[in-house]
């Protein structure tokens, strides 16, 4: 028989054929399983950066499975509860600049979730829900809830990842999600497990933790991934102007040893700027340098770098090159607002692998402090405050042709005795060029109070250097 | 054993990086409110009479020579600024 492609048989080879056949049905038929025998199953491609053992990454789970996997759901559990104690001890309590701190010299529950992926053929679906002083220390910075109606802070507060979606057998594998799903600029990991510290520079907690839209996540290979996204804007539950936020993520893991991850995104994300347009590009690199399973004292050693650059240009700032001042910022004499930082972590392994040292630390430029976490209480700047809100007596101010720079370094220790609980103890020096951190007085009332009135005039107590120690215990499921 | 030791080492070393407690030195914010000095010795929280803050201060602020304590640059009501801060003085 001739197959596809072939050229076409002279009529005498055909009649050859038929004739030779019909004296031979029972050799046909049983020559027929042969001819039916499926052909090789199509290999499945290989699962995605599955080739290696990625668990001693910062900003990834470092568990090798999940104990609780069922069939069609994985349920997970996280606990952050943490304890931190400032030099400046504020006297209310308060940590400003952080979204893994929150109280001053107590125990706080920062976060506590449940959820798990659902996974049946090709439909998935993730939930994650958020209790904890996080459900209102993160959101908080979101003022796109400022718009409308509807109270979108209280509507999705609770939920840290809330998305559903397709996964589609095409190369090493495509996933299309909507919801709300985590952001990993700033390489580290919403979920303080999967972390070095847990406390993390600037350019990781000034960057988003989260996207509320669409995602394709596409694996070209075992190795690469390509995450466009189609989202509301940056870290925001809503949409400060008309246009959408576009982004996405690209992850290359060539080898075990090695990940390249780049975070790129444009956006327009000023209340009533329309024609200010931001773009940042978050690009980071995790190098595991030795790795010496058999040596008794250091099993593995690693390091991540990150690198950030950003800005905005339009309605009276320019990412560089800006000839205005604060109060002075206009279309002809624009201010510099841009956003350029960068940190280093070092992470060795001791012992049996359950204990680590970290060492890191970071840098922050951000005129027009844009990004900057503001303050809150009455350092609370007033523009994003919505009404009925009392305004701050002492707003931190986050006018165009402002100026932020802030440094900080750190050192902790790991212990992780399972898989699933990780003791994290660490130090930490951050400082700025200007006045930010909570100081002794505290950013709320004269006594530290909210319910004590601020006299006119007072002013909460930013300094310009935070030291602490912080203690966590991290539990995962 | 090797691990204890170590994590003695390092939680000894944690303790050893934090300063003594202490309480505010003169020019610091206070809180006046608190039933005990939140002050370093021979310092008292006042609130200067030409401010709405409190300072940790000598009992007779207008010696002082910290420009919160002696009122040069403490905010007077209804003065509100923004970025203030004690860390903001201009050195003395």
């Amino acid at each position: 028989m001739g197959t596809f492609g072939e050229p076409p048989m002279k009529p005498s080879h055909v009649l050859l054929i038929v004739a030779c056949a019909i004296p031979l049905p029972r050799v046909v038929a049983a020559e027929e399983p042969a001819a039916a025998t499926p052909a090789p199953a199509k290999e499945k491609a290989a699962e995605p950066f599955a080739f290696g053992d990625f668990t001693w990454m910062n900003g990834n789970n470092r568990q090798h499975k999940a104990i609780l996997d069922t069939p069609y759901f994985t349920p997970e559990f996280l606990l952050d509860v943490n304890y931190t104690a400032s030099t400046n001890r504020p006297i209310d309590h308060t940590v400003v600049g952080s979204t893994a701190l929150s109280r001053d010299n107590e125990f706080t529950l920062a976060f506590l979730g449940f959820g798990g992926d659902f996974h049946y053929e090709g439909v998935r679906a993730r939930l994650m829900t958020q209790f904890g002083v996080r459900s209102t220390l993160v959101p908080r910075n979101d003022v796109s809830t400022n718009r409308g109606q509807f109270d979108l802070q209280t509507a999705l507060r609770y939920v840290s990842e809330a998305y559903g979606g397709y996964h589609f057998d095409v190369l090493n594998g495509i996933n299309l999600d909507a919801g709300i799903f985590m952001s990993y600029v700033g390489l580290f990991s919403y979920d303080n497990f999967e972390n070095w510290m847990y406390l993390p520079s600037f350019t990781s907690d000034n960057t988003p933790w989260f996207f509320n839209g669409i995602r394709l996540q596409i694996f070209t290979s075992d190795k690469l991934k390509i995450e466009p996204w189609l989202i509301n804007g940056w870290q925001t539950y809503g949409k400060f102007n008309e246009m959408p936020g576009f982004g996405a993520q690209t992850n290359y893991r060539p080898f075990e040893w090695l990940s390249v991850l780049s975070n790129d995104y444009l956006g327009w994300d000023t209340q009533n700027s329309p024609g200010r347009v931001r773009f940042h590009s978050d690009n980071s690199i995790n190098l595991r340098y030795l790795n010496t399973p058999n040596d008794a004292i250091i099993k593995r050693a690693a390091f991540s770098v990150t690198a950030d650059i950003g800005g905005e240009q339009g309605n009276g700032v320019t990412p560089w090159g800006g000839s205005g001042t604060e109060g002075n910022c206009t279309v002809k004499t624009p201010c510099d607002q841009n956003f350029m930082s960068a940190m280093a972590y070092n992470r060795i392994w001791l012992f049996d692998g359950k204990l680590a040292w970290n060492v890191g630390g970071g840098l922050m430029h951000n005129p027009g402090r844009y990004l900057v976490l503001t303050p809150t209480g009455n350092a609370n700047p007033l523009t994003p405050q919505p009404l009925g809100v009392q305004a701050a007596t002492g707003p931190f101010d986050t006018s165009a042709g402002t100026k932020f720079d802030a440094f900080d370094y750190s050192t902790g220790f790991q212990y992780m005795p399972s898989e699933q609980i990780t003791f994290d103890l660490e130090f930490n020096h951050r400082e700025s060029a200007e006045p930010f951190f909570a100081g002794h007085g505290g950013v709320t009332s004269p006594d530290g109070y909210t319910s004590t009135a601020s006299p006119l005039g007072w002013r909460p107590d930013l300094v310009k250097s935070d030291t602490r120690v912080i203690a966590a215990m991290l539990v995962r499921f | 054993m090797k691990r204890t030791i170590l994590l003695v080492l390092a939680v000894t070393g944690f303790i050893a990086l934090l300063p003594a407690c202490d309480g505010g030195r003169e020019g610091d914010r206070c809180n006046a409110s608190l039933s005990h000095n939140d002050c370093n010795d021979g310092l008292v929280c006042i609130t200067p009479s030409t401010c709405v803050e409190t300072y940790c201060c000598p009992s007779d602020p207008t010696k002082s020579t910290s420009q919160y304590c002696n009122g040069s640059s403490c905010p007077h009501p209804a003065a509100a600024t923004t970025d203030a801060g004690s860390n903001d003085a201009p050195s003395e």
